[in-house]
């Protein structure tokens, strides 16, 4: 007869130990009352340790003395932490803090206070006006895309030569 | 003083541990070549990457998770297929694995060589938690680390990896079964 899987899993928890002290107690009464259960678990017993006699597989006899061969050519690389510039983090940070703060900064602007129901406001709120359109035009538009190109190129003209360099070491 | 890149000192690591990286390596790609190829990538690496290694962490459970992470790069890279009872494709393969005992058949019946047979029988999976759990003294909470599993997924998978495996002892070692459980 097939055994009863919960059971078997049951007794490899008991024996693994990963049992409540309430679940080993019952599991502790099952084999003293079921000679089956007792039965089923003396071949667990003896499976547990026969696998606990397995051998390990053997590598070849110069296997340690090629792995040392193979090591001497190498040093400690630096540490995975050392590789992440702080710098990059936090310009990336800046880089989103001002496109958020930009963005509020240019809805709150564009919010009409006195569009609100009468009674449901009695503070009078201060009136933020920017002339938008004196600062967002062609002329300072194309001067912003001309910055970020020369920007750009800089940047491809660092990796380029630093990329060439790597290539000539 | 292994941490400071001392090479006597990590060579006392690499004795030490080399058994079991080689058996790890061996139970994913059933190849004593790709084994060895794999195990000794799995030591340069440790040793290039000793400076990430965490002070109090357990030594064996960083290397081997090394260890599973060259062996799955490794079958990747050579596009062999991971073995594992979950694919449909395995089922051949495995079933191919125990034609090839059966016409043999078992000339030494020892009993360490007949579970290890029946091990090497297994799916790369199931053999490999076996292997982690019984011989590289890991907890299941580890064992979780290295194959990157919850404890409570390994503990399945060791279950049912030894459900197997006393299933291919009941089939292929039925007699040797027998006998030893006699004695």
């Amino acid at each position: 007869m097939e055994p009863d899987k919960n059971r078997t899993s049951l007794l490899w928890d008991y024996l693994d130990g990963n049992l409540s002290e309430k679940e080993r107690l019952a599991v502790e009464t099952l084999l003293r009352t079921d000679s089956s259960a007792q039965k089923e678990f003396d071949a667990i017993l003896d499976m547990n340790v026969w696998l606990k006699e397995t051998e390990l597989e053997q590598p070849s006899m110069r296997f340690s003395k090629n792995v040392m061969e193979e090591v001497a050519k190498y040093s400690i690389a630096p540490t995975t932490k050392s590789y992440v510039n702080k710098k990059i983090i936090f310009s990336i940070a800046a880089f989103f803090i001002l496109i958020i703060s930009g963005t509020l900064i240019y809805m709150f602007t564009q919010i009409d206070y006195s569009a609100a129901p009468s009674g449901a406001l009695s503070v009078e709120l201060p009136k933020i006006e920017i002339d938008w359109k004196k600062w967002i035009n062609s002329t300072y538009v194309q001067v912003f895309l001309m910055a970020d190109i020369v920007f750009g190129l800089m940047l491809l003209d660092r990796y380029l030569s630093k990329k060439k360099k790597a290539g000539l070491q | 003083m292994v941490l400071s890149g001392d090479h006597p000192a990590y060579k006392a690591l690499v004795d030490r541990y080399q058994y079991f990286v080689f058996t790890l390596a061996y139970r994913l790609t059933n190849s004593r070549e790709d084994a060895e190829e794999i195990a000794q990538d799995v030591f340069v690496k440790a040793f290039r990457s000793l400076a990430d290694f965490r002070y109090g962490a357990k030594f064996s459970t960083w290397l081997f998770t090394i260890a599973q992470n060259t062996g799955i790069t490794h079958l990747r890279k050579k596009k062999l297929p991971v073995s594992s009872l979950d694919q449909e494709g395995t089922f051949i393969q495995v079933e191919n694995h125990e034609s090839d005992f059966k016409a043999n058949q078992i000339e030494d019946k020892n009993r360490k060589q007949m579970v290890n047979q029946a091990i090497a029988m297994l799916s790369a999976d199931d053999a490999q938690v076996i292997t982690l759990f019984y011989k590289g003294e890991q907890t299941l909470d580890e064992i979780g680390q290295i194959l990157g599993l919850e404890p409570n997924a390994v503990k399945v998978r060791l279950f049912r990896a030894r459900q197997r495996l006393k299933e291919k002892m009941e089939k292929y070692f039925a007699e040797e079964v027998r006998t030893l459980t006699v004695q």
